[in-house]
């Protein structure tokens, strides 16, 4: 159901997802994030092929969003469908996050 | 949904218990059977010796699957590697009966040949299982592991392919047209695959010795080792054949030790959950009606959490005579921290609320305090209402909540879209406006948390906002308890036996206006 593409090169991060992040989900995103963010200055997340989330994985978006901020890094949400677009409008996310 | 579940691992219990009754009842038969086909005087000493053993074996074996089956009902734990184990090995002891009472029964070759094979069988599955339970306590997803797990279960199907050839070819063992046992030339080739295992879990147990306890390590190491001094002696003493009996044993010491360990764990989690429900269920408003002095209007609420804890709750308290304060919030995340939290978020949005000011800078006050050493990265989506009893009028805040959904007498239930704030606790600063509206007698408003938009079905659809709308406008004038066991039928019937992993919380209050009797 769900599925994570993570590619670094040099101190870019790309993850692409797929599916749906969701509480059994979120977990393994956040795992990935956790070793993988120390040594990234940008990070990017592809949605094209994610469906749907839930507030399990909005807190692991927001985590991420934060530790960016405090290094004063970038992160960016591309290709992110009507249906999360609606979520994030709905708790405010649109505000905090760069979505391309 | 939750009850649901239960009757779903009840089936499963009841089934395993059926199975695993079903079958050693067959074995005790088969035991009383095959120790009558031989008069047991007739028997060399050493060898009744040996058949008494593997009986005591056996009724231990029972003994642990029965206390194994007692734990499974009583806390839930269930050790289905560990009873397989125990299974297998009763089973080996079996055919270690058979194979000594058949010995030189001349008539009974074939019955005595099937009964050895599976014998020889049973050592592989023994490996195997033993594998299974030791690596679900050292951890089953390093390299390491899983590597060895090829080999030992290519192994597996080698072993038990040629135990099948063995049957006509006897490499292994044999049993004569006589009924005479004898040991082939390819035996110590069989018996490589448990000293390599062996070897392989002594190894890893030292690799990983930091995830076993103590006691662990005992138990698993004497499970390895004495074995081996026992199928040493048993080589020079034929007739002997005692290393399945020691492996019960040990298996004995390994439920007393292991077992009990980790099923008191489990036993004081569960006691630690159950009493924090109860405290949270506690600070939840929930003897309805819960303002039964007020006419003006009616309230209800509900709060189904996933796990037995959760992060959602709900209030209504009054401000002064006139205000009316209503809270709906979802915490991300589930179990104790969630509930924590809740607990928090709702002692400070209330104080806040009773200290005055709008919904938008009551919020605006709260985040930063939530935000405030949230160590584990929480946050809290809120709808934040004040209804004024005496107009009808309502001012409400939105961070990061769900639409609530307001129907207009004689109308049919609509989403209020208003400009959403971010959650709370989230970041460090987060601005939040007030947005207001009325309430006109025989209208209802419903505050619901993302539990009833975001329901499953086993398929992986979503209730979704168009089936709640739906829901709702089934019965759009009843009371809010009426709407909300509507709305909480229609998701039960949605999902039907698909887990549910989030908690479900609704709200509804429907106003009569100040001068309006309550209708019943």
């Amino acid at each position: 159901m769900f599925n994570i593409i993570a590619e670094s090169a040099g101190t870019t991060l790309s993850i692409a997802l797929e599916g749906v992040l969701d509480t059994q989900a979120a977990p393994k995103l956040e795992a990935l994030i956790n070793e993988k963010i120390a040594d990234a200055t940008e990070v990017k997340f592809d949605f094209a092929n994610l469906e749907y989330l839930t507030s399990a994985g909005l807190r692991v978006l927001l985590t991420a969003q934060q530790e960016m901020d405090d290094k004063e890094g970038i992160m960016s949400l591309t290709n992110v469908n009507d249906e999360i677009m609606e979520i994030f409008d709905m708790t405010g996310f649109t505000d905090v996050l760069t979505i391309i | 949904m939750q009850m649901e579940n239960k009757k779903d691992n009840n089936r499963v219990k009841r089934r395993t218990a059926v199975i695993t009754v079903g079958f050693n009842i067959a074995l005790i038969i088969a035991t009383i059977v095959i120790i009558h086909i031989r008069d047991v005087d007739t028997l060399a000493p050493v060898r009744a010796m040996n058949v008494g053993i593997d009986l005591v074996g056996m009724i231990i074996g029972f003994l642990i699957l029965l206390f194994c089956y007692i734990d499974l009902q009583r806390v839930g734990v269930d050790f289905r590697y560990f009873r397989y184990l125990v299974e297998a090995t009763i089973l080996a002891l079996f055919t270690d009966i058979g194979a000594w009472v058949m010995e030189e029964r001349q008539e009974l070759w074939l019955l005595n040949r099937i009964d050895n094979t599976v014998f020889y069988m049973c050592m592989p599955t023994v490996v195997i299982f033993f594998w299974h339970y030791f690596t679900r306590i050292i951890g089953r997803e390093d390299k390491l592991v899983i590597t060895a797990e090829r080999w030992f279960k290519l192994g597996y199907v080698l072993e038990m392919l040629m135990c099948t050839a063995n049957f006509f070819l006897g490499f292994f063992f044999s049993i004569d047209h006589q009924g005479v046992y004898h040991r082939g030339p390819l035996y110590p080739l069989f018996m490589l695959y448990l000293l390599a295992f062996g070897a392989v879990v002594v190894i890893l147990m030292i690799i990983y010795r930091n995830r076993l306890s103590r006691r662990q390590i005992v138990a698993v190491s004497a499970y390895i080792a004495t074995p081996f001094p026992v199928i040493f002696i048993s080589f020079f003493i034929y007739g002997l054949s005692l290393n399945y009996a020691v492996c019960m044993l040990d298996l004995l010491v390994m439920y007393c030790i292991v077992n009990i360990e980790q099923g008191r764990e489990k036993l004081a989690v569960e006691k630690e959950l159950s009493t924090a429900a109860s405290i949270q269920e506690g600070v939840l408003p929930h003897v309805f009606p819960l303002f039964p002095e007020r006419k003006e209007f009616d309230l209800h609420a509900s709060m189904d959490p996933a796990k037995e804890v959760g992060g959602d709750f709900y209030d209504a308290f009054f401000i002064d005579d006139d205000h009316m304060a209503i809270v709906v919030a979802d915490v991300s995340g589930k179990g104790i921290p969630a509930a924590l939290f809740m607990l928090i978020s709702r002692t400070l949005i209330k104080n806040r609320t009773m200290m005055g000011g709008t919904p938008a800078e009551i919020l605006m006050d709260v985040n930063p305090q939530l935000y405030e050493g949230n160590q584990a990265k929480m946050f809290v989506t809120v709808w934040l209402g004040i209804i004024t009893i005496s107009t009808g009028h309502v001012t409400e805040a939105n961070a990061g909540h769900e639409y609530p959904a307001i129907r207009h007498a004689d109308g049919s239930f609509e989403l209020l879209k208003r400009k959403h704030g971010l959650v709370l606790g989230g970041m460090k600063k987060a601005g939040y406006t007030d947005d207001e509206f009325e309430l006109n007698p025989g209208d209802t408003i419903f505050v619901y948390t993302d539990g009833v938009p975001e329901a499953t079905d086993a398929r992986g659809q979503r209730f979704g906002m168009d089936r709640m709308t739906e829901s709702l406008n089934k019965k759009p004038d009843a009371v809010p308890r009426e709407l909300l066991e509507t709305v909480r039928a229609d998701v039960d019937a949605f999902v039907g036996n698909a887990p549910q992993f989030d908690d479900l919380t609704m709200l509804a209050v429907k106003y009569y206006g100040s001068g309006t009797a309550k209708q019943s």
